[in-house]
């Protein structure tokens, strides 16, 4: 190893040490690591994934200044659990005054295009969910003090979540890590993200061939991404006055909140101070896992929000079907019942039904997601037969693919290995080769 | 376009520190304007505060004659140049610098006529049908700028543009951005911690430090006469010297003997026991090169030189100095401030490339004492700044400026080359 190189490395694995930290990104070749091609869109550095240690890493060069602050709003964000990427090393190269920074690439994760374009053409509730995470994910780090700078489709990984997304920020280069944002840098990251995402579906529209006619709808629905953020933003920031003792609306407030998945870190009610004998409701929210921690609570299963919210309607509904004894879940005392109707339902229902649903689609992506795919394909399907289909009925429309197309168990496509996928058409190919070369060709 | 009005601007932080304490600016209806200093100096906050990422303390920020401290960054019509420019590797060139035009829904004409514009200053027209892999790196961050042209924004805004690009980029993107700024004369808020950019580029350069303004001149009146020592130590590459010198009279005693000063520089200095005398290294020579009629009007001397570094198109030699230890903490002070990792106590000097001075040997140097400054080592002031001098060379720097707008509205009234409102070329993507 040159000693012109500085390594800071937060993993001991032996083997991505080994890597050629003191060459330009470049030069690097298949007798020195095993590195992949995956096709992320143009980026304004070069970016390559050597796959080492049994896990993917992303390692990209840029300049040491913007690479080490990149990797210190990285280090900040995971000490704030915000969901980003996580940074794993820096290797500054000092004779070039470039730097390269490794991320551990997220499992389980794809980017946008990979979901869209493996789905039936123009599918809005589909694109939906993906802006919904994304509305989420930048609501999530302004809280934070997290400005984001360049929120695009193509800087974020996503992540299946019950039958919700889950959005994971992956460049922070142009990120700013504040105690609080100003209004000004909330609306300005939101006019970046709006733009951003509207060109990112166009982008890929033109890529698929999609018809012009389809433009004008996807710049709406780009558009909506803002309305999504602002109706979030308001619920978690709005501080209403209220009258003393007017109980019913601070926990029609917190329950609201809780159903989106926030639990209530504290709350106070203050007097305005202008006369006025009403009190003003302030609401603190911790992280998104309101339903999650309970989960965890009653079952020890750690699992996210989205499939958290699934698996506790599951098990209220198994409960509210057990008889009287065993129903001290919601209510009254009886601990010991409680505890028994949880594990009836894990040892008796989850368990098994995971197992069988995971192995009907083909064991990808986590057994859990499995299991909330069967429980809404089950209803979906039930609900078009009028009547209930029963778990085998299901299985066997999870096996065969054969989804209701705008369900969130039809995501599960985008889990599948690239490989197994059908043929791309000469088109698709083309144009991937053509992103790809974009991505590779380094400014300058 | 429009001019840029700032009125005391404050920025306090809720610990209290000020990052911008009072400045007050008025940017020019199409000038380049640049702010510059070392981190931690304002300068970003000052820029953020124009374009409305940070709430303004106090103060007035005024765009086109409107006050909008107020308004969201959107409000503003400002725009900021390669903050975010993803260019989209299936859309054409044109439909990329279109692409903010489609967002506001505007009507093709329209958007047509403003591509044809923004491609005839950015010499695209030939490349408007292609896709973006097809641009080499530079194509592709003037279709970056041609997004923001389309837009027509009242003024350009630049952080650090060029900080996260490589230096053949970085020298290409510095004149396209002066070019084009000259030609579309858009008023213009540039942000940068590099001096090279800051000289080259500017009508006329802010120089901030700790949140406060120190000078706001054209490149030229910063470096001749700077306002104090910050100023004179901030601009320039190599720096400027500060030798330490005690007042005798009309003459200074340095560590390199003793220097004789005019009568307007010695007025300046009486009363004053020591002073630092700043010289920069061009105002230094190889005495051997310096012809009889020339010598007198400075002073020689001879040192030992430590190291010399040859350039080929220029040379430079290095002579340490002992200073007293007041002073020499200040310099080093001001060394750290600086971000500069240079000891003061070693005059840079260039000499010129043929001269055959050697390190390790005593030499005769000759400095032009016409152009030495002296700083109150106390406060830092210039006590030699010839105001009126500085002044006149920003107006002269102010006015070339107007000649050059002038020049380009002519040539855009009659142009000779492809005129705007063409025909899109065969194949652009309309979506």
């Amino acid at each position: 190893m040159a000693s012109a190189t500085d390594l800071r490395f937060r993993v001991s694995s032996p083997d991505l040490l080994r890597l050629p930290w003191d060459l330009p990104l470049e030069l690097w070749g298949p007798e020195t690591a095993d590195l992949r091609e995956l096709p992320v869109g143009p980026s304004r550095h070069l970016v390559r994934f050597p796959y080492v240690d049994g896990c993917l890493w992303a390692v990209k060069e840029l300049p040491e200044r913007v690479a080490g602050r990149e990797y210190s709003v990285l280090r900040q964000l995971e000490v704030k659990d915000l969901p980003a990427v996580r940074a794993v090393g820096l290797a500054v190269q000092h004779e070039s005054g470039n730097a390269l920074l490794v991320t551990r690439y997220l499992e389980r994760s794809w980017q946008f295009r990979r979901l869209l374009m493996r789905l039936p053409p123009n599918r809005p509730l589909h694109r939906a969910r993906l802006l919904d995470a994304m509305a989420s994910l930048l609501v999530d780090l302004h809280r934070n003090g997290v400005y984001w700078g360049d929120c695009s489709l193509a800087n974020t990984l996503f992540s299946r979540d019950g039958q919700r997304l889950q959005a994971w920020l992956v460049d922070a280069e142009t990120s700013e890590i504040h105690p609080e944002l100003s209004t000004g840098q909330r609306l300005d990251d939101l006019d970046i993200m709006v733009e951003n995402v509207a060109g990112g579906l166009l982008d890929l529209a033109m890529m698929l061939d999609r018809p012009t006619e389809m433009h004008a709808q996807l710049i709406e629905e780009a558009a909506g991404v803002g309305t999504r953020y602002n109706e979030l933003w308001d619920v978690l920031s709005e501080q209403p006055l209220l009258e003393f003792g007017d109980r019913h609306d601070v926990e029609g407030r917190i329950r609201r909140l809780n159903d989106l998945g926030f639990a209530v870190d504290e709350l106070s009610l203050e007097p305005t101070g202008s006369g006025d004998e009403r009190l003003r409701l302030k609401v603190t929210v911790a992280a998104r896992r309101f339903h999650a921690v309970e989960l965890f609570e009653l079952t020890g299963l750690e699992v996210g929000e989205g499939q958290a919210q699934v698996l506790l309607a599951d098990l209220h509904s198994y409960v509210a079907t057990l008889p009287d004894s065993a129903r001290g879940l919601q209510r009254g005392p009886g601990s010991v019942s409680r505890a028994e109707a949880v594990q009836r339902w894990l040892d008796e229902v989850l368990r098994p039904l995971m197992e069988r649903a995971h192995e009907a689609v083909g064991r990808l992506g986590d057994p859990v997601q499995a299991y909330c795919d069967l429980l809404e394909v089950r209803w979906l399907l039930s609900e078009q037969a009028g009547c209930d289909i029963g778990n085998t009925a299901a299985l066997e429309a999870l096996a065969n693919r054969s989804l209701p197309t705008d369900s969130a168990a039809m995501v599960v496509v985008a889990e599948e290995d690239t490989l197994e996928m059908a043929r791309p058409t000469h088109e698709q190919l083309a144009a991937l080769r053509e992103q790809t070369a974009a991505a590779g060709d380094r400014e300058g | 376009m429009a001019a840029i009005e700032m009125n005391n601007i404050i920025k306090k932080y809720d610990d209290g520190f000020p990052a911008v304490n009072d400045v007050s600016l008025d940017i020019a209806d199409g000038e380049f304007m640049i702010l510059v200093g070392p981190s931690g100096c304002g300068k970003s906050t000052l820029l953020r505060m124009i374009v409305g990422l940070e709430d303004i303390t106090s103060g007035d920020m005024i765009i086109g004659g409107k006050r909008v401290n107020d308004k969201a960054p959107r409000e503003r019509n400002l725009s900021m140049v390669f903050q975010n420019y993803a260019l989209y590797p299936h859309l054409t060139v044109y439909e990329n610098i279109a692409f903010p035009l489609r967002l506001a829904k505007m009507d093709d004409k329209e958007v047509d006529r403003r591509v044809q514009e923004a491609s005839d200053v950015l010499e695209l027209h030939e490349h408007l049908d292609r896709k973006p892999a097809n641009l080499s790196g530079g194509q592709r961050q003037r279709v970056a700028m041609g997004r923001a042209i389309v837009r027509q924004a009242e003024a350009f805004l630049f952080d650090e543009p060029l900080s996260n690009l490589d230096a053949k980029l970085r020298g290409q993107m510095r004149t396209e951005i002066s070019r084009l700024q000259r030609r579309l004369g858009i008023t213009t808020v540039y942000v940068t911690h590099d001096q090279t950019e800051a000289m080259t580029l500017g009508d006329r350069v802010a120089v901030l430090r700790k949140g406060l303004l120190q000078q706001v001149a054209s490149p030229r009146e910063l470096y001749e006469q700077p306002v104090n020592l910050f100023v004179a130590g901030f601009i320039g590459s190599p720096p400027m010297n500060f030798l330490p010198a005690t007042v005798k009279g009309s003459t200074l005693e340095t560590p390199f003997g003793e220097v004789t000063l005019d009568d307007e520089k010695a007025r300046a200095v009486a009363g004053k026991d020591l002073v630092l005398m700043g010289v920069r290294p061009e105002y230094f020579e190889d005495a051997s090169l310096v012809e009889d009629s020339k010598r007198s009007l400075g002073s020689t001397f001879t040192a030992r030189v430590d190291v010399t570094e040859w350039l080929g198109d220029s040379q430079y030699a290095y002579i340490p100095f002992d200073a007293p230890k007041e002073v020499e903490e200040q310099l080093k002070e001001l060394s750290r401030e600086l971000d500069s990792d240079q000891l003061r106590t070693q005059a840079i000097v260039s000499i010129d490339s043929t001269s055959r001075i050697r390190e390790g040997r005593d030499a005769e140097f000759w400095i032009d004492t016409r152009k030495v400054h002296c700083f109150d080592p106390a406060s830092g002031d210039n006590l030699t700044r010839d105001a009126e001098a500085g002044a006149k060379l920003t107006r002269e720097a102010g006015e070339d400026r107007e000649a050059d707008l002038a020049a380009n509205a002519e040539r855009d009234a009659h142009p000779t080359s492809q005129g705007s409102g063409t025909a899109p070329p065969n194949g652009s993507t309309r979506v």
